[in-house]
């Protein structure tokens, strides 16, 4: 039978990794550690260097646009950071991101955080001829409410243990559990696929399945 | 240098750009929108620098440890080194194409394996977790519990075997109270982020600019 | 009454302070039982995968789709087996429902490790069927920028992509030709695992384009959010929905073994949950039984 030694070499990789939890924290699991932070460095200096030069570099060089140059002196002005007396101006390719990055982000949740979500709880129809689905738009319209009431921090003025609206935040607690539950048991699941596809290599690299 | 070239300029330049690219948005004026633009394709641009940064840290951190022989982990250190090597290298070589075998080698069978069992390492501490954490010592602890206990049965296909009521739960669960929750949550997190963004531009919130 | 409390509460204390080694490698073994003896448990088809393909399926021949790769090999295990389904069905179903007309490929990632995933599963599949590159699919690699990125891809796509992976000027592309904005793309799949979806819903949906994607389980809850809203037309949810999609297309595969897996895994996990509550009530019970 031939022997995969590619597949026998990731294989004592894995074993490395996975030695932290079945065994100990040990020199071969920090071995396995400190090669994965190597090479995934490596492999992100290698990626930037190539991103940079397709949106960059290649607009200088092969389309003549030499606006190009400001990003690029930009880029190179932030690594000034690690002297004392230069640090003062790698912080305005900094602002640059951080302004950009603010305004697109705030252009973005508007419509996907705020109007789409309102939307999609505004038009619950409760009156449609599907029972259930009546039913079932109540509980959404309501869950949506009680929620947002739970992350009204201010304590309304009357509000005391056994109020209406002490009540309705308890109810509130309730539905975000659900909420927490339903993403704990996605989490494990997320969690466990990730283990079987690795206990699938090794099961193939000891010859014990076909891939 | 003064605090005004230091810090202000800085946060002059967050508003400035802030605002161009948000007014560029709502307001079409071409100008403006050229101006909005460019800023955007800079800023993906000086992104890309910027994840240089974090290799130059990494790099004077592990170099400090070899150079200073620190008791434990230099060996490791150069372990670092030796495979940042190995995987720069050729690549920087090839760099057009990034084709060439020994980089194509070294992130087939050095980094992929690694990385993915790094990321499912974490699987076995949901079992820990499982085992010590959950524990139903309030009502809304069991409602957490009951929720993924029934969600997970609904993922996990032996949960049908064991009732067919499971995955009708489970999706019921997932479709209407967790969809609506995050709804909630989604709403107030869009609020905090527009609040938050004004700040940010407005110059209160300057935790960008990093110490002195 | 006290030498039961005392056995009892010894037992039940042995067991909470178990070593928890034992309990992951029960783990590995009720993993690794049914990829050796396969339980064959069936995976009925769900809503939000069956609206990804008849989506997909819907699509004129000869649109050109986004294909965002922001996913590596820390999720090969999760999404891998899904991407390979859908790749299977863009480079050979699709074609056969259509009179071996095709879709086009606009390829790239915002993340640093798709370049990885692009080589792993998407690469070899057009390789496979004979799709020509620069004609039916064109790749841009890793974009920095994140959602900025992503937003002015929306605005103005040659900006960001003047050039392919290979060096390629993009006016060379015949995959590229007409391709300027979000109104140029007829549909957006993200293979996702670190949340890109979501920049493409904030900035791409809004703008009426369709998006779905092949994600990771603990994004599960959101897209499901996102989906109800009608602002994905579906998603393949980890490995549980490309064993769907497997079975969509008549072609069970690696997503359906890994799926099997997770019956024995999730019933340890929920055995563990019981003891350790089961436990709680004993010492609740045994504790006012001592007073």
């Amino acid at each position: 039978m031939m022997v995969d030694y590619l597949a026998l070499w990731r294989a004592m990789l894995i074993i490395g990794v996975f030695s932290y939890a079945l065994w100990k924290e040990s020199p071969y699991f920090r071995f396995c550690e400190h090669a994965f932070l190597g090479s995934a460095l490596g492999y992100t200096l290698v990626i930037t260097i190539k991103t940079i030069n397709t949106t960059a570099v290649f607009p200088l060089v092969s389309e003549a646009k030499i606006i190009y140059v400001i990003p690029i002196i930009l880029g190179i002005v932030l690594f000034l950071r690690y002297s004392n007396s230069t640090k003062w101006i790698s912080r305005w390719p900094i602002a640059l991101i951080i302004g950009v990055g603010t305004a697109l982000g705030m252009r973005g949740v508007l419509y996907a955080y705020i109007i789409s979500q309102v939307k999609a709880t505004a038009t619950a129809s409760f009156m449609t001829d599907n029972a259930l689905t009546n039913f079932n738009n109540i509980i959404s319209v309501l869950t949506t409410i009680l929620v947002l009431l739970f992350f009204t921090f201010t304590v309304l003025k009357g509000e005391k243990e056994g109020s209406l609206m002490f009540q309705l935040r308890k109810i509130s607690r309730l539905m975000i559990m659900l909420t927490l539950g339903a993403f704990f048991g996605s989490i494990t699941m997320a969690r466990l696929t990730l283990i079987a596809g690795q206990i699938k290599e090794l099961l193939i690299a000891f010859g014990l399945l076909t891939s | 240098m003064s605090g005004i070239q230091s810090r202000n300029i800085p946060v002059a330049l967050v508003f400035v750009c802030g605002l161009i690219v948000t007014v560029a948005f709502f307001i079409d004026v071409p100008m403006l929108s050229s101006i909005s633009d460019s800023l955007q394709t800079w800023a993906v641009i000086v992104s890309g620098f910027a994840l240089g940064l974090g290799i130059v840290n990494m790099l004077a951190i592990h170099s400090r440890h070899i150079s200073r022989k620190t008791s434990g982990q230099w060996p490791f250190s150069v372990v670092f080194i030796l495979f940042f090597l190995a995987q720069a290298a050729p690549g920087l070589v090839d760099i057009k194409t990034l084709s060439n075998p020994i980089y194509v080698w070294v992130y087939t069978n050095i980094f992929s394996p690694l990385a993915a069992a790094m990321y499912a390492i974490l699987g076995f501490f949901i079992v820990s977790a499982a085992y010590r954490a959950m524990r139903a010592r309030s009502l809304e602890a069991a409602f957490v519990l009951i929720a993924g206990i029934i969600v997970m049965l609904k993922n996990a296909p032996i949960g049908a075997v064991i009732w067919s009521g499971f995955p009708v739960l489970g999706t019921w669960i997932l479709d209407v109270p967790s969809a609506a929750g995050n709804r909630a949550v989604f709403i107030g997190a869009g609020i905090g982020t527009i609040l938050l963004g004004l700040r940010v531009l407005l110059g209160y919130e300057r935790g960008y600019l990093g110490g002195r | 009454m006290e030498v039961r409390s005392k056995e009892s509460s010894g037992f039940w204390e042995k067991l909470e302070n178990i070593d928890h080694r034992i309990l992951y490698w029960i783990l590995i073994v009720a993993i690794a039982i049914p990829y050796l003896r396969p339980l064959g448990i069936p995976v009925p088809v769900t809503e939000p995968v069956q609206d990804f393909y008849n989506t997909l399926d819907a699509l004129p021949p000869g649109s050109t789709m986004i294909l965002e790769i922001s996913s590596g090999p820390s999720a090969y295990g999760e999404i891998g087996p899904s991407s390979e389904a859908v790749m299977e069905y863009l480079t050979k179903i699709y074609p056969e429902h259509h009179g071996g007309d095709r879709l086009r490929f606009v390829i790239l990632s915002v993340s640093e490790q798709g370049p990885l995933m692009y080589n792993a599963y998407a690469k070899p599949k057009f390789d496979e069927t004979g799709w020509q590159y620069g004609v039916d699919y064109a790749y841009f690699g890793f974009i920095s920028g994140l959602e900025t990125a992503v937003a002015r891809l929306a605005e103005d796509i040659p900006s960001l992509l003047p050039s392919d992976y290979l060096g390629n000027d993009i006016d060379d592309l015949k995959a590229m030709d007409g391709i300027h904005s979000y109104k140029d793309i007829a549909a957006v799949m993200v293979w996702d695992s670190m949340g890109a979806t979501e920049w493409y819903v904030k900035h791409w949906a809004s703008k009426g384009v369709k998006v779905g994607n092949v994600c990771v389980a603990v994004s599960l809850p959101a897209y499901t959010m996102y989906y109800k809203n009608k602002d994905m037309y579906g998603f393949i949810g980890s490995s549980r929905g490309g064993a769907e999609f497997e079975y969509l297309i008549g072609k069970p595969g690696d997503a359906v073994a890994t799926t099997d897996t997770l019956s024995l895994s999730h019933l340890w996990v929920i055995i563990l949950i019981i003891t350790g509550n089961i436990g709680l009530l004993v010492e609740k019970y045994f504790s006012h039984s001592k007073r």
